[in-house]
């Protein structure tokens, strides 16, 4: 066999995919070749190398930024033929679109305050122990009794209720410190900025979220009748929440409610556990830093109303309001250097993560 | 055989989840994403060579894969469809580019002092991995991109992504041998290129 013969078959020979005749025939060239032998080990080389190309991380939101687009896209999709409701028109044709967003604000807030004061929700049905079941996450938990009754138009108002619910708020989770058992995770609210209701003139919603006992469809149950946060989100600024999930003593998810309109919500947010923790996660995957650094967090988040994110920055766009400047480092200093959790605060967002120190 | 039974496990529920994509699920979407997210966007970024352009690629790519689920039918393996959309979505988007005018970052700007190698702000995650391996991996990297476009596109596929050979042909409408042969050129070629800086790290 002749040098360039044997080069030519050297990617087979090294994946062992020539027949036996062949690939002896190059060995025994290789034995005799000095030169051909330098050559396959320089080709072994690179496509080592090339096997463990390094990969790169791609930009924090794009996984969200596609999601987004993918709904509007869905959302479009389905109210393709639907026109314009006449209230939207009247509304686009007499207030301009600065002033709308001002009196957007005002209605939300008179509707978020209703809501937080009428007594019969659904959380407060399903922690009676009454029905502990939640059956689905498209469940509609209606306020306004009448929606109930049973005429062919209410039937189809309770059917767009029921669509648009899955619609209207998403919810992602992003699993970012701790082990299987127990676990920091940092829940991501969004408003939908396609879905609406033709009635409703605002795009702000209250949610609130509980602890799940979930163990199965059939058992579950609010772990405490209190939600762990509860708060507004707006079109346009995708809230990040922390949440600790102690899994020791069985399996927990989130149950996430929210208002809009006049109607209550709810969606069971499964929780991952299979994955294996980040593995350069600045936390120790035993979680007693992990539980310390939660309660302390819960507390700058209800002092200051700060969220506080573990992990990389994945939406710098989850707070209008700042932190109050030095004293707030001052404290999260104290609190997390001693843990050896490095930690960012900009733009409002408390980032934790060894990488990130070095941004400070 | 525990390995086996894994793969077929995920490749089921990768079928579950890819079923619930087709219904418009968003969720299951999201979780699609995920999963592809990574390689989907190494791909790109070692295709176009730039984070800002890989962004792009990678986010139409899987809308495109949102709006397209429907007509899957895994007659091909799902991944095999997914980068025919990927591979189609950056020959396109880089003849839109091409009458813009591209800089090549290779490229040296003339000054009146002489000529100084174009500088570009690096704007990647910095890996903390020790200098010899970044060294090494800008080798490698920069010799892929000498690579003729194609080439390129199967070393990345095949290397990069660890597609088989008939994966690569059925993404690239090219019968099996053709790829072989080609991809033996790539690694030829490649090694021609690092020959004189692997020494450095042996």
């Amino acid at each position: 066999m002749i040098c360039d013969e044997a080069r030519d078959l050297f990617s087979e020979y090294l994946r062992g995919e020539l027949d036996y005749g062949l690939q002896s025939g190059i060995k025994d060239h290789l034995d005799a070749c000095k030169q051909c032998r330098a050559d396959i080990a320089l080709l072994e080389q690179t496509w080592t190398m090339l096997d463990e190309m390094p990969m790169v991380d791609p930009p924090a939101d794009l996984r969200h930024n596609v999601v987004v687009q993918a709904a509007r896209i869905k959302f479009q999709q389905e109210n393709l033929l639907k026109p314009k409701s006449a209230l939207l028109s009247v509304i686009d044709l007499i207030i301009p679109d600065k002033q709308r967003w001002g009196m957007a604000a005002i209605a939300a807030t008179i509707i978020f305050a209703l809501f937080l004061k009428l007594p019969q929700t659904a959380i407060e049905h399903f922690a009676g122990g009454i029905k502990p079941a939640i059956q689905s996450s498209e469940r509609v938990a209606p306020i306004d009794k009448n929606i109930a009754s049973n005429t062919a138009k209410d039937r189809k108002s309770a059917w767009l209720g029921r669509r648009l619910a899955r619609n209207t708020l998403w919810v992602s989770v992003d699993r970012r410190l701790g082990g299987n058992d127990k676990m920091l995770c940092s829940v991501t609210l969004t408003v939908n900025p396609e879905a609406f209701l033709p009635n409703v003139g605002t795009r702000r919603m209250g949610v609130k979220m509980h602890l799940l006992q979930n163990s199965g469809a059939k058992n579950r149950r609010l772990l405490t009748d209190d939600p762990i946060w509860q708060g507004a989100v707006a079109e346009g600024t995708p809230l990040m929440v922390p949440v600790i999930l102690d899994r020791t003593g069985g399996p927990i998810d989130l149950l996430v409610t929210w208002n809009y309109g006049s109607r209550e919500y709810s969606q069971v947010v499964f929780i991952p556990s299979t994955e294996a923790a980040v593995p350069d996660s600045s936390a120790n995957a035993d979680m007693g830093d992990c539980k310390n650094m939660y309660s302390f967090m819960e507390a700058v988040a209800s002092q200051y109303g700060v969220p506080v994110v573990a992990g990389l920055p994945v939406c710098r766009r989850s707070l209008s309001a700042k932190p109050h400047g030095d004293n707030l480092k001052e404290i999260l200093g104290s609190a997390l250097n001693p843990a050896g959790l490095d930690w960012l605060l900009s733009d409002g967002v408390i980032y934790i993560d060894k990488a990130l120190a070095a941004q400070e | 055989m525990c390995a086996q039974t894994n793969k077929r496990k995920s490749a089921h529920d990768e079928n579950i989840v890819i079923e619930r994509c087709k219904k418009g699920d968003l969720s299951a979407f999201d979780e699609l994403v995920r999963r592809y997210e990574k390689p989907v966007y190494n791909f790109a970024y070692r295709m176009a060579g730039n984070y800002d352009d890989a962004s792009d690629i990678a986010s139409e790519a899987l809308i495109k894969v949102f709006n397209a689920i429907g007509s899957f039918r895994g007659e091909a393996s799902f991944t095999t469809w997914l980068y025919r959309i990927v591979t189609n979505v950056y020959l396109d988007h880089r003849k839109r580019r091409r009458g813009r005018g591209d800089v090549s970052l290779d490229e040296y700007l003339e000054l009146d002092e002489g000529s100084v190698p174009r500088q570009v702000v690096d704007t990647a995650p910095t890996p903390s991995e020790e200098f010899e391996i970044r060294a090494r991996n800008d080798v490698l990297m920069r010799a892929v991109g000498e690579l003729p476009e194609y080439q390129r596109m199967m070393v990345l596929l095949f290397h990069g992504q660890g597609l088989s050979y008939e994966e690569i042909a059925e993404i690239m409408s090219l019968p099996i041998g053709t790829v072989k042969s080609r991809l033996n050129r790539a690694r030829l070629a490649l090694r021609e290129i690092l020959k004189p800086t692997l020494e450095l790290f042996d």
